[in-house]
Order: C-alpha cells, then structure tokens, then sequence
C-alpha cells in the first residue's frame, strides 16, 4: 500500500502532495487497478494531518477519475494502465539510469542534468527514422 | 506473583494543606476491567493522573506496569490525551500541546489526535505558539494580536485561513486589520 509522506519546505500544498504522489505511483505501475489507498484514518495518523486535508486529496483524485470510493469499504485504484507500458517501464528506467551514469561521470552536476533532461524534455530532437 | 497494572504503597497527593489522596495501598493485577468509584472529591483523578505520571506523589510509591509511571514530556502527552479522549469528549482544549515535545513526539501526539477527529464529530481548539507546529492539522487558523495592548477591539484580529499552507501566506502577507 502506498505511504505517503509530507515536504514541509517544498510550498506545495499538502493535499497536493498526496495527489502527485498517489499520480506518480499510479504512472510508476506501484498502483495497479483494484488497489486500495490507505484509509483516511490511517493516512491521518501516520502523517499527522488534518483528515480534511486528505478528503480533499482523495476527492481530488476521485474527480480525475483515477480512483472511486466504496462507501463503508474504502478508496480504490480505478483506471488502469496499459500492460504494454508497464512492460516497458523497467527498459526504460533501465536506460534513463545508465544515462544518468554517464552524465555524472561526464562531470555534470544534479542541476545541470535536470536543466539538460528539461530543455530536451521541451524542445526533443527529431528522431531519424 | 506476575507484575501488577497498578501497585501503589502508601501513596498520597497533597495539594498545599489538603491531601487529596492519602495511604493508599492497592494492587491491580493486569487483565482486569477496574472501576473507581468514590464521590467528588475521593481522590479517583488524583490517583488516575499519578498512575499516568501527570503528578508526582506526595508520598509512597506507585508502579505501573512494573515502571514508575512515565515523566517524559512525550509519554505523559499521549498518556494525557489517551485519558481525555477515553471520555468521548465533543470539546478538547488543549493549551500548547506540542510546545514541549520533540518534533518526533510532536507528530505521533498529533497524528493520534488527528485518528480521533477522523470519522468521530469532535470539536478540538488547541493553540500553539508556533504556526508551523500545528498548521497542517487545523481547518482554521484564527491568529490573537496585541491581546496584551489593552485594547480590546485590537486584541481579536483574527481571520479564517485555509490548511492550504500557501493560502495562509498569502494570507499572512495581505494581512490587513479591519478595525484599528
């Protein structure tokens, strides 16, 4: 089950964090369909927040149609992702690692890397075909 | 003989001149469902609030689960507050809860006070004189300015902020007193 946790200094709002972590959790394949988030009881008392704070995270996620609330029974993963991009997930992290490696090595520090992958990330070269 | 739930020997409270609990002498072994009872004034708060180390005895000694009850800061928080809550209160008042706690302790202290609030219609206003000890646990925040200025229309600039923690600095920044 997912454990969420809080960024005091990062300024975002804590109900957002919950969101992003529970969309990148989602998108890393953590959370598959059928999934059940931690009860807000649960979240409450592990990260000492307020339980609206998590209603309002678990609302929020109900809207973009990623998770459905059973009454009396809990929150539960609803979408789903395709297997075929799961099944790629591991290549790719694979491949992203071993580039990071090499940009380290190469002497670039963590900033830089994340300007590098941002500006790549906007502006991608043209693939050959 | 197998460790006691409460042992006490002799034990008394004393406040100023009246004693508000004196010589006693039990042993509570432990699996047992114990009622107190005694009227106003007995001594039963007393002996509960020794037993949760929120005192110290005036005399004898009182063990607890084969310890001296708890005296840190963060142990006598929760046990207080798992005593509070035992009532099933609508309407805690808590005065600078966390104040004395490291941040550890501070957040196990509130996140079993939020586990209470959660599912449970009670009502908690707890103040703190840092903003950022408490701000992710309340709905609001109402913030008391210049109470010592006596000037009392002074003395309420409150407002509401959300948990939105940017909302309240935003808040913070074009903070505005109405009335002047």
């Amino acid at each position: 089950m997912i454990e969420f946790y809080l960024d005091a200094k990062s300024g975002i709002p804590p109900y957002l964090q919950l969101v992003h972590q529970v969309r990148r959790a989602f998108k890393l394949g953590a959370l598959r369909e059928g999934d059940q988030l931690p009860t807000v009881r649960e979240v409450v008392t592990r990260i000492a927040i307020n339980p609206n704070t998590v209603s309002k995270a678990y609302r929020e996620l109900e809207h973009e149609g990623l998770v459905a609330a059973r009454a009396g029974v809990g929150t539960f993963v609803t979408a789903s992702t395709s297997e075929d991009v799961l099944a790629s997930l591991g290549p790719i992290r694979h491949d992203l690692e071993q580039w990071l490696v090499r940009a380290r090595t190469a002497g670039f520090d963590d900033d830089s890397i994340e300007a590098l992958f941002r500006a790549a990330f906007r502006n991608p070269a043209p693939v050959a075909s | 003989m197998s460790v006691a739930a409460l042992e006490t020997v002799g034990l008394g409270k004393r406040y100023l001149r009246r004693w508000a609990l004196e010589d006693c002498t039990l042993r509570i072994p432990r699996g047992h469902v114990v009622g107190l009872v005694g009227p106003n004034g007995a001594g039963k708060s007393t002996l509960l609030n020794l037993a949760a180390g929120l005192l110290a005895p005036t005399a004898g000694s009182i063990v607890v689960l084969g310890e001296e009850p708890a005296r840190d800061a963060a142990q006598r928080a929760q046990l207080s507050l798992t005593i509070a809550l035992a009532k099933r209160p609508e309407l805690l008042l808590l005065d600078e809860p966390v104040s004395s706690l490291d941040p550890l302790a501070r957040r196990e202290f509130l996140g079993l006070l939020m586990s209470t609030v959660a599912g449970n219609d009670v009502s908690i206003v707890l103040s703190s004189h840092l903003v950022n000890d408490i701000e992710r646990v309340c709905d609001y925040l109402i913030v008391l300015v210049d109470s010592a200025s006596g000037w009392p229309e002074r003395s309420t600039s409150c407002w509401r902020a959300t948990i939105d923690s940017s909302a309240l600095a935003r808040r913070t920044t074009s903070r505005r007193r109405t009335r002047r």
